[in-house]
């Protein structure tokens, strides 16, 4: 298979095919999130939410031959983006609707400090006995028919069944990447997967800084049909009549994203943070869960707290909100063992919190419906685990 | 306490640590928006207050035999975006727009001095390739693997993590994982292994016991003995590295043999 095919299968399978998938639960939101940034979000967390859906009952089941889930679980995600697509299809145009704020300064910062994260990213390599397993887990996977995880990484002997590892997923994903594009799987997390990631995590904070500073004025629009914008450019005007500092929202967002991506760099104050995660162990699913997960949830949370969530599905406003949060939890869960535990603990505290700050018990009801799912299989393989050390039924 | 040592280990020097939580503070007394104060502030402190607690250590930590783990409770906390929301808020706040510069810009060096940048960090390398394993290890295993679908080799330690991450069709005798477990349990042969004068008897016995076709050395190690005495001849260097296959082996006598008689 030539380079370029492989390029191109890469891309279908990890940009057109979630992007399909991500159409319809960004439909189910507000029409300010009608953007290509949360189509690809919300596409990789449902992506990634039906394969761990698919792959935990096929290895409790110890059905062992992993050819045949990795022939099936492609055809699930291309029949999920047509019928997504299909029903969110008039909506399409408006997600690819991308405005660049060519004049703001700030934008040119994130740019470039995400572009310099990139080029970093791509260019060093990382000297670490965990990513040796992992990576390593993922090339036997790729090639092997037999099962997962019951080889050892690096020796390739049969080992057991490796239970902490076994039942999250996310290094499936990129062995079964490896067999749809050719590509290896240690280059697929490396480099694509690693660049999603980071662009997953800074679209997350650019968002929330769009919702934190969702009360300051937009920029003046020279537009006489939009009365809105010209009521806040009056107000603006009033408002620079005192020296204080009155920064547009789209100036503030900006500046927010890249003082969140400077703090990042330099937040590696020991190697357990999570910012030194996102840098170093990038595809892994500590990194994931940690720098994607935790701030969208608390993303959704601010969205779900806030008032006037007025959307086209007027009898269930909040229901996407909702249905991706139930895909949070097994996102979480296909992470590892640490989103496995932290991931339902967090999203349910926080809901929990969510709802008696801002007096919405709602929000903690309706979270903790759409996380029975996944409840349900976290719980099944926590079980398991604490069997197989002997904590329970030992 | 456990948990305040753990904190105090995430938190390095503490600069950023503290700076945070006098964020979440101000943020607890000066934010009027409901929905942001609870999700960057309150919450933030239930987080700290239940890694805190003594029975969330027994539960999570000491129960599910996790304590090495525990800290990665705090990745809970969005320190980086309360950090960045709090500072642009104390600027927007000061009476002259010159001063929220000068904060801001204050504050970036601060968090300059303070942090540390993560490229500093031992864990990185300089890629050599699109795999991002180093060159020596593709050249050597492309040697082996050439028409040969599959082979186990002995490597050094140093080589050890990147081998199967290029290749399945190198097998390797002894994995990374001994080096983590600090050779406790590991064979003799591991152990001669790492020396910088390993001793080539115990290295190629133990070898040959674990079916490997090759052993391979860094040009600076010099083996206790010679190890063509116990039948593993030297095949090539690459990179500084010194390739010896088993003389003993099926692969020897139907590819490699003819060649060493004809030489």
């Amino acid at each position: 298979m030539s380079v370029i095919i492989k390029v191109l299968l890469c891309i279908l399978w990890m940009v057109i095919i979630p992007g399909c998938i991500g159409c319809l639960p960004t439909k189910l939101m507000h029409k300010k999130y009608h953007t290509l940034g949360m189509v690809m979000l919300n596409g990789y967390v449902c992506m990634f939410g039906f394969f761990q859906m698919l792959y935990f009952p096929i290895v409790l089941l110890k059905w062992n031959d992993s050819a045949i889930f990795y022939k099936w679980a492609p055809i699930l995600f291309l029949v999920l983006g047509c019928i997504s697509l299909s029903f969110a299809f008039r909506n399409v145009k408006e997600y690819l609707q991308i405005r660049v704020p060519y004049k703001n300064i700030f934008f040119y910062v994130v740019i470039g400090m995400i572009g310099y994260m990139i080029y970093k990213r791509v260019t060093l390599g990382v000297n670490d006995p965990d990513d040796a397993y992992y990576m390593g887990i993922a090339m036997i996977d790729a090639v092997n028919d037999g099962g997962f995880y019951w080889h050892n990484a690096f020796t390739g002997s049969g080992v057991m069944f490796q239970y902490r590892y076994g039942y999250m997923g996310l290094v499936s994903f990129y062995s079964m990447m490896q067999r749809l594009t050719g590509i290896k799987a240690i280059i697929i997390a490396h480099i694509p997967m690693a660049i999603m990631v980071f662009l997953a995590h800074y679209y997350v904070i650019f968002e929330l800084g769009k919702i934190l500073f969702d009360k300051l004025p937009v920029k003046v629009v020279k537009s006489k049909e939009d009365k809105e914008e010209t009521e806040v450019a009056k107000d603006t005007e009033e408002k620079k009549k005192d020296n204080k500092w009155h920064p547009d929202k789209e100036t503030a967002v900006y500046l927010f994203t890249a003082m969140v991506a400077f703090l990042d760099l330099f937040y590696n104050v020991s190697v357990y943070t999570s910012q030194t995660f996102l840098f170093v162990r990038t595809w892994h699913g500590k990194s994931i869960f940690a720098n994607v997960i935790v701030p969208y949830v608390l993303l959704l949370m601010i969205i779900l707290a806030s008032e006037n969530q007025d959307v086209e599905l007027k009898k269930f406003p909040n229901l996407g909100y909702y249905i991706i949060t139930g895909f949070l939890v097994f996102v979480s869960l296909m992470t590892g063992s640490t989103g496995m535990i932290l991931g339902p603990l967090f999203i349910g505290l926080s809901a929990l919190v969510t709802a008696i700050g801002n007096k919405k018990p709602g929000i903690f009801a309706y979270t903790l419906l759409y996380m029975i799912p996944a409840m349900i299989m976290i719980i099944r393989i926590g079980l398991i685990l604490l069997s197989a050390k002997g904590i329970i039924f030992g | 306490m456990p948990t305040i040592k753990l904190l105090t280990e995430y938190g390095g020097n503490c600069t950023l640590l503290l700076y945070y939580i006098l964020c979440v503070i101000y943020l607890f007394v000066r934010e009027k928006n409901k929905a942001i104060k609870v999700a960057l502030s309150v919450l933030s402190i239930t987080v700290l207050v239940l890694f805190a607690m003594p029975f969330a250590y027994e539960m999570l930590a000491v129960k599910l035999s996790e304590t090495d783990g525990y800290y990665r409770m705090l990745w809970l906390l969005p320190t980086s975006i309360v950090s960045a929301y709090a500072t642009i808020k104390i600027a927007m706040e000061l009476p002259h727009k010159y001063a929220s510069y000068a904060l801001i810009g204050i504050m970036l060096i601060c968090f300059a001095i303070g942090g540390n940048i993560v490229y500093h960090s031992p864990f990185f390398v300089k890629a050599e390739n699109v795999y991002q394993v180093p060159d020596v290890v593709i050249d050597i295993c492309d040697y082996l693997t050439d028409d040969n679908p599959v082979v186990v080799a002995t490597f050094p330690i140093e080589l050890c993590p990147y081998v199967r991450q290029y290749s399945t069709n190198v097998i390797q005798t002894y994995g990374y994982d001994e080096l983590r477990r600090g050779l406790t349990d590991s064979q003799d042969y591991v152990k001669e292994i790492i020396k910088g004068d390993p001793n080539a008897e115990i290295l190629t016995y133990g070898a040959r016991m674990n079916c490997s076709q090759f052993i391979i050395l860094h040009s600076s190690v010099k083996p206790i003995g010679n190890l063509e005495d116990y039948d593993y001849y030297f095949l090539k260097e690459i990179d500084g590295y010194y390739i010896y296959i088993d003389g003993q082996s099926p692969l020897y006598k139907e590819k490699y043999e003819s060649v060493f008689k004809e030489d």
